[in-house]
């Protein structure tokens, strides 16, 4: 396999996939390096200890501490990471290991749990799943609190093998309920926010049970012991088999290893590259480097950033931006902070809200965002964008329109000011081009002229209406 | 069916209903026929809409022209998501397992609502038990699938799909969807009301449309820099659709489409309930009502998934439901009542033994709900047996949700169940009384209250009557209150108006009643339909409301079992006013003899009356008998057309018996520059005469006489009101404008409910869009044009009028347009025999 080149072309598509924009100085930055496999690890070099939320809002007004948890992984995503994979990453486990903050009910929980995804997503699965399932975000989530030996409940137990390890028709019922077993005991503590995590032995069903082709609960005589739940999931990441009864006959008899490191695979090809199953090569390289390194994160991804397959055109083509990835990138186009910008009420309307995913098998990739009425949102907060970058137009006497740090004077938009003009009125074209400047942003030549075409026919106080539709252009709507 | 009130600038909307009958061909049908399914692209490519090429404008009545033919049906799909609880909706009152089983979530026969002796329905659903009564509820019991899937994921795809096998990679609806569509494009056919499309809506090739339960909030300006930006942003839309980049264009040019069109339909988001499923179902409402060809509307709500928590939860879901469907038949046009199912689906129902969290977990079988008017009520299907059955054991299904599914396409949509299953040999439930747009009879003792809110249960009077003159006077006023309703109509609501024991209308024994209706500040182009107020009416618009204008019409309706009629308001707001001017009864009173019209006034000739215009408050005092064909003596009333001509200002004409004083009351209201009719009812006063009164402006009158009431003519009958003739679709003629100086022959004995021996018929003529002023003159087949005209109407405007017009010896009456180019369409609202 040959790697794929360092261009200008797949560095930008690998800045886009990764840290949500392919920012002019992140460009140059990789540009600069060796190689792609530099590149990636570049990317890949998070921080260590990555900054979290201090809430703002008292603890009485627990909603609002989950506004201020949405703002601040927002700005991270756009502008305070040092290194966006980080968040990226993160996003992608928060859509895949679903907790929802109105069924968890606490933005302190909500806030361990995608504090976990952005310290440890580049870690181990083995380990984020298991410290995951034990995590009240997830206990309640799925219902984990009401399971009990005397009346399971398999919310959690099915969930875990069917959307976050192994896909339908890999286990039978059998294996469902053993697994509900075994996840008995693990509880909460609704008056407690600090340490609410209970373990109950007395709601434990600890007897041995088959589960997969391997036999758990064997070490019932210490009956009290918690670490049954989780001894489901080395089995499941282990040595389990797809059982014989199984529905999903092309994995009847395969070690759940196996299975589960395809499974994993097809989801981080969804998110990252196209909707499409992986190619041959680029799945068996990303399937390998879990098996090879026991359920490690940084080599999987590695292996996927690397392959020449996620450098294709359908690849580069082939993903749209979610919401949360539009909005992140209209936040750096345009310099404006998450609260500043004000559009987490939008985001609904597009379809996607953080902190709060539809169900358990979270967020859908392309299509999933593309129709009418997902537009509406889509337009509607780009034009929220544009007036708190256009807020000062108006009212200033010669107010600059803010983007991204920079700025255009009225006096360069309208050629009709009260004042001397301190730069030379720019034509529709300059204008254009500076507001492209401006977002660090690239259009293809037939948008920009369609947006130049516009101002033509706007009058000059119309025109810097032109930002509206370079946040709108389709091209900001592909990732 | 269409609304009469469009603008013919929609043409290529036209292009999508048939040039023949539209009773007679489904879509799917005709776009095969007319080859749309291969040869369209030029039309309808991928990359465009109809819509881009309509000229869209805000006037919502242009979309009210939609391809939807008076017996398709649509069906409202309903899905309560996370797995409802079958057995605490419809309850098992008999069934001690059920009890022993579901212990303390158990609903106690006492707490339900029975409908049998084995069957309770939630204690929420009260207006399904209203449907179960009217016998328009269906519950079909035991639904499921072999080989249960109990992930919430997988069962909802498999029931969205229409396949229990198989990678679900389009839905049921979908590709029936792509059937009825054949290749073409249509934003319009099949709708999600929410943020994005379900697997059940998207198709092989074609998906449906995601509409918000709101305004759309961007994309319908008409500020000049907005449509600018919108323009942009079409241009920037356009590209490969087999792209992302194309897809994501086309659908920014779809959502400033939608926006277009929707924007006028839906009210302000404060005017919605809080409760989405309420508002979803609302908008739907309001998208059937303004016809723009929706087959399929669907929204899905939760959380059903009680796995803990039920006592609390499973009753709110029950609340919500039920008042969603409430809300869908208080907005839902009384016209579409006949075309209108819903229906309910889940992923799976919840199991018989209840766990100690308060809650169920994920079961198997259920019952659902299909009801609407054509419906056949009753139980359907099996109810599982719970005998023996142990914590974690589901219950048995004994319908498959496929042959549930089919028995909605084949009964409902217009077929190809087969094809959309794959291939399953379909087991018709039979759970349609009637196919979509048939009404249903009077049911036995006709008891429904009729009007908004209730399942409609019968139609009007059908019964021969004679006719009372009486004085004329206001019933209601909107504006100020009079008759007990005060402010305007909101949009899709009806107005109910009491018309017996009031104003000289006997208490009982009141077949139908003649009323002036007028339309006052309408906020919208649009209709209103004047109905029995317990008649499934068919779609029929009895005037047409203008911001801006005053508009009356003149009705002669069946008044309901309540002693009432309703006033449906289609678009937008609109105040109302009402004012009676007789009505027919059974016992003996006077009788029609209908006249070839003849003109008695005509200010500006000096027939009848000096030969000046009528200044504002003028009054002009007409004798009527013994000219015109009506007898010197022995008549009683007469039936005359009024035109005002040429008004130099605003006003009202009021028409009274000579001699009495003039009553606060209007029979034509008129505004500077438009020629305006109305069909007038009066007493005759002193020396056999009427007087007239022009409120303002100055301007001729005119006035024909088409009939008069004595002892021995015949006798009235108010039928439904059907639509006869509607020269758009070619519904009763042939398709195309009536050009000036041409006629068209109507049959009109025999059809749409006249009996074939008929003497005359009532008919609501409208002229749409004349390209030039105009009018109109319904006269009897066979004989010579009289000097008369039934329907006066400027250049572009849109007018009703009443028509009573003799029916010639062949049965028809004849049509006969004066200038320019017109379409008419006459809907019957009764006939003398």
């Amino acid at each position: 396999m040959a790697a794929p080149p360092l261009t200008e072309a797949n560095v930008r598509h690998l800045l886009r996939r990764t840290e949500f924009v392919d920012r002019p100085h992140r460009v140059a930055e990789l540009l600069a390096l060796g190689s792609i496999d530099d590149a990636v690890a570049n990317v890949l070099d998070v921080a260590v200890t990555p900054p979290s939320v201090t809430f703002t809002a008292p603890v009485s007004r627990d909603w609002e501490r989950g506004q201020d948890l949405t703002h601040f992984w927002l700005d991270q995503m756009a502008h305070d990471s040092i290194r966006p994979f980080q968040e990226r990453l993160a996003f992608f486990w928060h859509g895949h290991f679903c907790s929802e903050f109105g069924k968890v009910g606490s933005s302190m929980l909500m806030r361990e749990q995608i504090d976990l995804w952005r310290k440890e997503g580049l870690g181990n699965i083995r380990a984020l799943v298991t410290t995951m399932s034990t995590q009240v975000a997830m206990i309640r989530y799925l219902d984990n609190n009401q399971n009990r030996k005397t009346s399971p409940n398999q919310n959690f137990a099915r969930e875990l093998m069917e959307l976050f390890l192994l896909g339908v028709g890999n286990y039978t019922e059998a294996d469902v309920e053993a697994s509900t077993a075994a996840w008995t005991g693990h509880t909460d503590q609704w008056n407690d926010d600090v340490s609410p995590y209970r373990w109950r032995a007395d709601w434990h069903d600890a007897s041995p049970k088959d589960f997969l082709g391997r036999r758990i609960n064997t070490d019932s005589a210490t009956s009290a012991w918690p670490g049954h739940g989780p001894e489901t999931i080395s089995v499941i990441l282990g040595d389990g088999t797809v059982p014989q009864g199984a529905t999903n006959t092309a994995n009847r008899n395969r070690a759940t290893r196996a299975v589960a490191a395809e499974f994993l695979s097809v989801k981080l090809w969804a998110s990252f590259a196209t909707d499409t199953p992986p190619p041959a090569g680029a799945m068996l390289a990303m399937r390998t480097a879990l098996d090879e390194n026991d359920f490690a994160v940084r080599p999987w991804v590695t292996a996927m950033l690397t392959h020449s397959d996620f450098y294709t055109d359908s690849v580069k083509q082939g993903l749209v931006r979610t919401p949360v990835e539009y909005v992140v990138a209209l936040l750096v186009a345009t310099g404006k902070r998450s609260r500043e910008a004000n559009v987490t009420w939008l985001m609904e309307a597009m379809g996607q809200r953080l902190l709060f995913p539809p169900n358990v098998s979270g967020w859908r990739p392309n299509g999933y965002w593309v129709n009418a009425s997902a537009m509406e949102g889509r337009a509607r907060t780009a034009q929220s964008f544009f007036w708190a970058s256009n807020r000062d137009y108006w009212t200033g006497d010669d107010g600059p329109i803010t983007l991204a740090g920079g700025s255009i004077m009225r006096s360069e938009i309208t050629a009709r000011t009260p004042f001397p003009a301190q730069l030379p009125v720019l034509t529709n074209a300059a204008f254009i081009d500076r507001l492209l400047e401006l977002t660090r942003l690239q259009l293809p030549a037939s948008t920009v002229a369609e947006i130049v075409r516009y101002a033509n026919g706007a009058s000059v106080w119309e025109r810097n209406n032109a930002l509206l539709l370079v946040l709108l252009a389709p091209e900001m709507h592909l990732a | 069916m269409l609304d009469p009130d469009i603008s013919t600038a929609d043409a290529l909307r036209h292009l999508q209903v048939a040039d023949v009958d539209a009773n007679a061909l489904d879509r799917r049908r005709f776009l095969q026929l007319v080859g749309l399914g291969v040869g369209a692209g030029a039309l309808v490519g991928p990359a465009s809409s109809l819509l881009d090429l309509s000229l869209p404008g805000l006037d919502p009545t242009v979309w009210a022209a939609g391809p939807a033919g008076p017996n398709d049906g649509v069906l409202i799909v309903i899905g309560m998501f996370g797995g409802n609880d079958g057995l605490n909706t419809v309850v098992p009152i008999n069934d001690q397992q059920y009890y022993g089983q579901h212990r303390s979530l158990a609903i106690r026969p006492e707490n339900t609502l029975p409908i049998d002796a084995v069957t309770g329905l939630n204690p929420e659903l009260t207006a399904f038990k209203q449907f179960w009564d009217a016998g328009q509820l269906a519950i079909v019991e035991g639904i499921g699938y072999p080989d249960p899937d109990l992930s919430h994921f997988n069962s909802m795809a498999k029931w969205m799909a229409g396949s229990p096998t198989g990678v679900p990679t389009s839905g049921w609806l979908g590709r029936w969807l792509d059937g009825h569509l054949g290749g073409a494009k249509n934003l319009y056919a099949a709708a999600e009301i929410g943020q994005s499309v379900p697997l059940h809506l998207v198709g092989q090739v074609q998906r449906g449309t995601a509409v918000p339960a709101g305004r759309p909030a961007f994309g319908a300006s008409a500020n000049s820099n907005d449509r600018n930006i919108y323009a942009a942003l079409r241009r920037l839309g356009a590209g490969d659709p087999a792209t992302w980049r194309g897809r994501v264009g086309g659908a920014m040019v779809d959502q400033l489409d939608l926006a277009t069109t929707l924007a006028p339909l839906i009210p302000p988001d404060d005017q919605l309930s809080d409760v989405p499923l309420v508002a979803e179902m609302e908008v739907m409402a309001r998208l059937v009502n303004a016809n723009l060809g929706l087959r399929v509307l669907s929204a899905g709500w939760g959380d059903f998934d009680s796995h803990a928590g039920q006592p609390n939860a499973h009753p709110a879901r029950m609340r919500e439901l039920n008042a969603a469907v409430q809300r869908f038949f208080q907005v839902l046009s009384p016209a579409w009542s006949s075309r209108v199912t819903i229906m309910t689906y889940s992923e799976f129902g919840r199991t018989s033994w209840s766990n100690d969290g308060a809650g169920t977990d994920h079961g198997t079988s259920a019952p659902h709900f299909v009801l609407g008017a054509n419906v056949r009520g009753g139980r359907y299907g099996q109810r599982p047996s719970l005998a023996g059955l142990a914590r974690w054991d589901r219950m048995p299904f004994h319908v498959d949700y496929r042959d549930y599914y089919g028995s909605l396409i084949d009964g409902w949509l217009g077929g190809g169940a087969s094809e959309v299953l794959g291939g399953r040999a379909i087991q018709n439930l039979g759970l349609f009384a009637r196919s979509p747009g048939v009404v249903p009879p009077l049911p036995p003792g006709g008891s429904g209250t009729g009007g908004s809110g209730t399942p409609p249960s019968g139609s009007g009077a059908t019964v021969p009557g004679d006719f009372v003159a009486i004085a004329p006077s206001r019933l209601c006023d909107t504006r100020d209150g009079t008759g007990g309703s005060r402010g305007p109509i909101g949009h899709g609501q009806t107005l109910r108006v009491r018309v017996t024991g009031r104003a000289g209308v006997p208490a009982a024994g009141v077949l139908a009643v003649a009323v002036n209706v007028t339309s006052v500040d309408a906020t919208h182009r649009g209709f209103f339909s004047v109905f029995p107020s317990n008649a499934p009416v068919t779609g029929s618009s009895s005037l047409n409301p203008r911001p801006g204008r005053t508009v009356p019409n003149m009705a002669i309706v069946g008044v309901g079992p309540d002693g009432c009629i309703g006033v449906y308001n289609a678009f937008g707001t609109a105040n109302c006013v009402v004012d009676v001017m007789g009505f027919v009864r059974q016992e003996s009173a006077s009788r029609l003899t209908p006249l070839v019209p003849d003109r008695v006034l005509d200010t500006r000739t000096g027939n009848g009356a000096p030969a000046r215009r009528v200044r504002a408050g003028g009054v002009i005092d007409l004798v009527i008998a013994g000219r015109g064909g009506v007898p010197a003596s022995g008549a009683d009333s007469v039936v005359l057309n009024v035109a005002a001509v040429n008004p130099r200002g605003a006003g009202y004409v009021s028409v009274w018996p000579r001699g009495q004083a003039r009553p606060l009351i209007s029979n034509l209201n008129y505004n500077a520059g438009r020629n305006v009719p109305n069909l007038v009812v009066c007493k005759l006063g002193a020396g056999g005469a009427v007087s007239l009164y022009a409120s303002g402006g100055d301007l001729d009158l005119i006035a024909d006489v088409v009939g008069c009431f004595t002892a021995s003519g015949d006798r009235l009958v108010a039928v439904t009101p059907t639509r006869l003739l509607d020269t758009r679709v070619g519904k009763g003629a042939r398709r195309g404008v009536v050009r000036g100086g041409t006629e068209i022959d109507l049959a009109v004995a025999g059809a749409g409910g006249i009996a074939p021996q008929a003497s005359a018929v009532i008919l609501n003529v409208t002229a749409t869009d004349p390209s030039s002023d105009t009018h109109v003159t319904v006269y009897p087949d066979g004989l010579g044009r009289p000097n008369a005209s039934s329907l006066n109407v400027s250049a572009g405007d849109t007018i009703a009028n009443l028509v009573i017009a003799k029916i010639g010896a062949n049965g028809k009456v004849r049509l006969y347009n004066h200038a320019g180019a017109v379409n008419l369409v006459a809907d019957v609202t009764g006939y003398f025999i």
